[in-house]
């Protein structure tokens, strides 16, 4: 369970002069099922690109199941599945000509049983064109191509994209079921938290093209805290607690952000500052990751945005 | 297998433009074709006739299958054109290189499916064209039938209509800018048409456009084994 | 390629410049020269220049001279050489009985060449009709491939082929009539034909498809016919085109086999006479006449004409034409009697001068000029690449196919200048080069090669430098200067591309 299946060493991307990617240092261990998160245009497409050998880095490297991502032989790309950003498939062929197209590709490993089953529990219909199919139903599809010849590594970009909750759901319930069952490597991008709570078991965060987080959900649930504190009079002018990453002041409350701060350090720094109180506000994920990312000074979107 | 499997989704994709293109020529061909097996059957009297010198004029006439071979000329460069959007130029629009791309098969592999499945399509004009040939041949209204070389030009012309298609391809495969040298397969193939289309040594032309399509082919792999997706 | 083909563009782009300099300043400002005869009386050297040298069988020489002035029955004027005026009237009846010499007519070699043209439009094929009055009878097509002529009755049916050895019924006993170099065709005054006289490279077959016959006249197996000419040989209508009347004339064709030999074929009674001139005879054209009694043959030469020793040193052929033009011109034209064996005896010559011609007009000058403005930036290879390849490229349209010939003509007629502000533009080209290519090598070699690749080919090679290196900059964290993107060290430093901030926040671990 510990040999890495991926693994990035100081990957870099520059587009133009400006950085897509920078550094990325990743390993992904076989059997995890990780969630690729991070705000629009902060890299997680290009990264995933050049995981599979489809960009050229500028700088680093990166290994699929041992094998150099810009040289994957088509052994190694039989072993990966790879469900593409927004579902892309061959518009005017059908499901049933889209599977005999990739059948050959996967010598016997193709399972016609499993792909017929996952088609049916989707409620479709091979004969059905792509061109005619819903978002929802396309991106079935790519699951079911992608996952019917049992691939040992899966990586889906974003393959949530676009589908009302309903289908979402359904989706994911798929998804889980059939990761429970087989045991396999996922690696996915979303930028839904919720999902990737649900389904994954360890999260990679990538910020600015840089990568902010790899860890457990629990742990990066633990890490980062919101911490609510009173004050008698005015609130500190300086603050200067160890993992601060935001603050917000309003009238005698000060609301902290911190990241791997220990709780003892919280306790003695309010004791210091002069609090009268503070409490610890519980943060979904989402929150969490909103303010893991927001940049320090960062501009108001809207008028009645607070500081 | 995997090259018979993209070969024969190449081959689909193409296939609506061959239908097209071939469906044209036939058609408008066979009209064509009876015009001027009209036209072979009159000769003006007064050029010939006794104690004159015939016009040089009267004695060069154009082939029965002319015209046709001029709307070969142009469809197997139209086929040449559509066949390479299609192949090329439409993933481009609808993101679908990702798709094709990572799979068990090398990037030569899938790039040679493509070449393969335009060569066939074209190859398939050329025998309409043969077809049309041994139709000329066999009419009872024609007098003279099409000349060998005018038949062999017609093949040809689906030859350099492949030409089109790879020049097409290298335009949607390269990288560069629009205002820089994006079209210059298209530009390369057009200079070839300039070239070859003036001299009258078919051997020469012949080696010429070899020269041409080694050149594109090898930028084609080039670009193509090289480029981000 | 890219580099060809922006040295191509830079070529059209120029030349086009050219044309529209031409045709918009230079016709608008040039008016309508009044020829000389219109305004002052004709001088005694320019009347001879423009006149027409009859001869008479005793070899007299007369000078007819068309004064277009006067009415067309009155526009022949005769005189002799003491410049006495003998006769004037219609040009058409002559007084005399002046020698009458075949035409050079010829197809030309374009035409000859269209049954092998590439594209369709401009492709023939040689067809000769049989008619029965205004119906066809047969149909028989020159089949270039194979070389023999293939002959279809009104239904498309095959009815024989003709080649080299004649009339046959099956392909497989024709021998291949070669590609025509020349051919006339006309139909007998007495029907019976139509008739070719088909004229090889080296041979000369004349094929008459009504009798199905076929004559060779002569072959040369180590000579190349470069001209033919007839007198009479067409039995044709009194009054039609190339009519020559053969109570006076033996009908003849004349063969020009070099540039000093012609080979003569005669009729009533056939013979065949081989005229050679000398190696060191300066004439250059030659007309063989033979009447009844007689065989003539005229020849013309001029010292407008270069020597032969420098016809193939363009650079001293055209440094001659410069220098002779300055002079009067000096000609003289000869009449000799030719015997049986072809020895020549010369009957009369005639000489006269004619003056200067004018080597420049001032719209070339200010062509010139406005070329040699428009040329100054052109990249030092690209005149390399236009006189060896474009050049040539461009005459060889000439024998091919005209229309696209003078659709080029105008680029044959720009000639880089070969001036210092091309090496000098170069040179800074050379110099953006640098700069530019500086932060972004790979390598030394890589470099230097752009470098006098742009300083080579000009504008051209910088845009094709920059359409190929285009390679974004940022600032090297290590050294702090500027760094190509296309490598992953920096190459002044060494230093990889930049690591993570330190100051971010990073969580790892399960």
């Amino acid at each position: 369970m510990s040999e890495t299946i991926l693994e990035t060493k100081g990957l870099t991307k520059y587009f133009s002069n400006k950085a897509a990617l920078e550094n990325f240092d990743l390993q992904i261990p076989r059997g995890c099922i990780c969630g690729f998160v991070g705000r629009n245009g902060a890299g997680k497409t290009t990264a995933i690109k050049l995981m599979l050998g489809l960009l050229k880095p500028t700088a680093g490297s990166s290994e699929m199941l041992g094998c150099d991502s810009m040289s994957l032989t088509p052994k190694i790309r039989q072993r990966i599945g790879y469900v593409t950003e927004g579902h892309r498939l061959f518009r005017r062929m059908t499901i049933a000509g889209l599977e005999s197209f990739q059948k050959p590709f996967y010598d016997n490993q193709w399972d016609y049983k499993f792909f017929a089953e996952m088609i049916d529990y989707f409620e479709l219909s091979k004969k059905q064109k792509i061109k005619h199919l819903s978002n929802g139903q396309r991106a079935q599809v790519s699951l079911a191509l992608a996952l019917a010849p049992h691939p040992e590594l899966l990586i889906m970009d974003d393959p949530t994209m676009g589908l009302d909750p309903a289908i979402r759901r359904q989706f994911l319930q798929g998804m889980i079921r059939l990761i429970m069952q087989q045991g396999r490597t996922v690696l996915f991008s979303s930028h839904i938290l919720s999902d990737v709570e649900r389904v994954s078991n360890q999260i990679v965060v990538i910020d600015k093209g840089r990568l902010r987080a790899h860890c457990s959900i629990e742990r990066f649930r633990e890490s980062i805290k919101k911490v609510k504190l009173s004050f008698a009079k005015t609130v500190p002018a300086h603050i200067d607690i160890e993992g601060l990453l935001n603050c917000r002041i309003a009238d005698n409350e000060l609301e902290l952000i911190l990241v791997g701060t220990p709780q003892e350090k919280i306790t003695r720094w309010a004791a210091s500052a002069g609090a009268e109180n503070y409490e610890i506000v519980p943060m979904n994920l989402e929150d969490q990751f909103i303010e893991f990312t927001e940049p320090k000074k960062r501009g108001k979107l809207f008028q009645w945005e607070n500081n | 297998m995997r090259f018979l499997a993209l070969f024969k989704k190449e081959l689909r994709e193409a296939v609506p433009w061959l239908i097209l293109a071939t469906l044209l020529l036939l058609a408008i061909s066979w009209f064509m074709i009876h015009m001027k097996a009209y036209d072979q059957s009159r000769w003006h009297y007064n050029a010939i006739s006794n104690g004159k010198v015939i016009d040089t004029y009267m004695i060069f006439r154009t082939d029965i299958m002319l015209e046709s071979a001029v709307l070969m000329f142009f469809t197997s460069i139209g086929l040449g054109l559509s066949v390479g959007i299609r192949h090329f130029w439409v993933p481009d629009f609808t993101r679908t290189w990702q798709f094709l791309i990572h799979r068990s098969a090398t990037r030569s592999l899938i790039l040679s499916a493509k070449l393969t499945a335009a060569a066939t399509v074209l190859l398939c004009l050329s025998i309409a064209w043969l077809l049309l040939a041994g139709y000329a041949h066999i009419s009872e209204r024609v007098i003279v039938p099409p000349e060998s070389g005018i038949v062999g030009l017609g093949i040809f012309y689906a030859y350099l209509g492949f030409i089109v298609y790879l020049g097409t391809a290298l335009c949607a495969l390269t990288t560069a800018r629009w205002y820089t040298t994006r079209m210059f397969g298209l530009f390369f193939v057009f200079i070839m048409f300039m070239i070859i289309l003036s001299p009258t040594n078919f051997t020469f032309v012949f080696f010429l456009t070899v020269f041409f399509l080694a050149v594109l082919i090898i930028q084609i792999y080039e670009t193509f084994l090289q480029k981000e997706f | 390629m890219t580099t060809l083909l922006l040295l191509l563009v830079l070529v059209f782009i120029q030349a086009f410049a050219l044309e529209i300099f031409r045709t918009f300043y230079i016709y608008k400002k040039s008016s309508y020269q009044v020829q000389q005869s219109e305004k002052e009386p004709l001088d005694r050297r320019e009347r001879i220049s423009r006149s027409e040298r009859l001869f008479l069988l005793d070899g007299t020489v007369h000078l007819m001279y068309r004064d277009r002035q006067l009415p067309e029955n009155e526009s022949a004027l005769i005189y002799d050489t003491n410049d006495n005026l003998i006769w004037q009237g219609d040009p058409d009846e002559l007084p005399e009985s002046y020698l009458k010499w075949p035409p050079v007519r010829y197809i030309n070699t374009y035409s000859l060449r269209t049954y092998r043209a590439i594209y369709p439009d401009s492709r023939r094929s040689i067809v000769v009709p049989l008619l029965n009055g205004r119906e066809i009878e047969s149909l028989w097509r020159y089949e270039i491939s194979g070389g023999y002529f293939v002959g279809f009755d009104k239904d498309g049916n095959r009815i024989g082929y003709c080649g080299s050895s004649g009339f046959v019924q099956e392909k497989s006993q024709t021998k291949p009539l070669e590609q025509p170099e020349n051919f006339i065709a006309w139909m007998p005054i007495k029907g019976g034909g139509p008739v070719i006289l088909w004229a090889s490279k080296n041979s000369l077959y004349q094929i008459n498809f009504r009798n199905q016959t076929i004559e060779l006249l002569s072959q040369l197996p180590d000579k190349k016919i470069s001209r033919i000419q007839l007198n009479g040989w067409m039995t044709l209508a009194p009054g039609s085109e190339l009519y020559v009347d053969n109570e006076k004339y033996r009908p003849l064709i004349v063969c020009t086999i070099e540039e000093n030999s012609v080979f003569v074929i005669l009729r009533d009674p056939a013979e065949t006479i081989r005229i050679d001139l000398p190696e060191e005879s300066k004439v250059r054209l030659s007309h063989v006449t033979a009447t009844k009694e007689k065989i003539y043959m005229r020849a013309f030469d001029s010292s407008m004409f270069p020597p032969k020793e420098i016809t193939k040193n363009q650079k001293a052929l055209m440094k001659w034409y410069q220098e002779v033009r300055k002079k009067p011109i000096e000609n003289y034209e000869q009449l000799y009697e030719v015997d049986s064996a072809g020895n020549l005896t010369l009957l009369n010559q005639f000489e006269w001068t004619s003056d200067p011609r004018q080597t420049t007009s001032p719209e070339n000058d200010s062509m010139e000029k406005f070329r040699k403005t428009l040329t100054k930036a052109s990249p030092p290879f690209y005149d390399l690449f236009n006189r060896y390849i474009f050049r040539l490229f461009v005459r060889s349209l000439y024998d091919t196919n005209r229309d696209i010939f003078e659709l080029f003509r105008i680029f044959i007629q720009y000639a880089p200048s070969y001036n210092p502000f091309s090496y000098i533009l170069s040179l800074l080209m050379a110099g953006f080069v640098f700069f530019h290519a500086w932060p972004r090598r790979k390598s030394m070699a890589g470099l230097i090669g752009w470098i006098v690749f742009a300083a080579l080919f000009n504008i051209v090679g910088l845009l094709v430098y920059l359409a190929l290196n285009y390679t974004p900059t940022v600032q090297c964290h290590n050294c702090n200067k500027r760094r190509g993107l296309n490598t992953a060290q920096c190459p002044h430093c060494g230093a990889e591309l930049p690591v993570a901030a330190p100051e971010l926040n990073i969580i790892t671990g399960t």
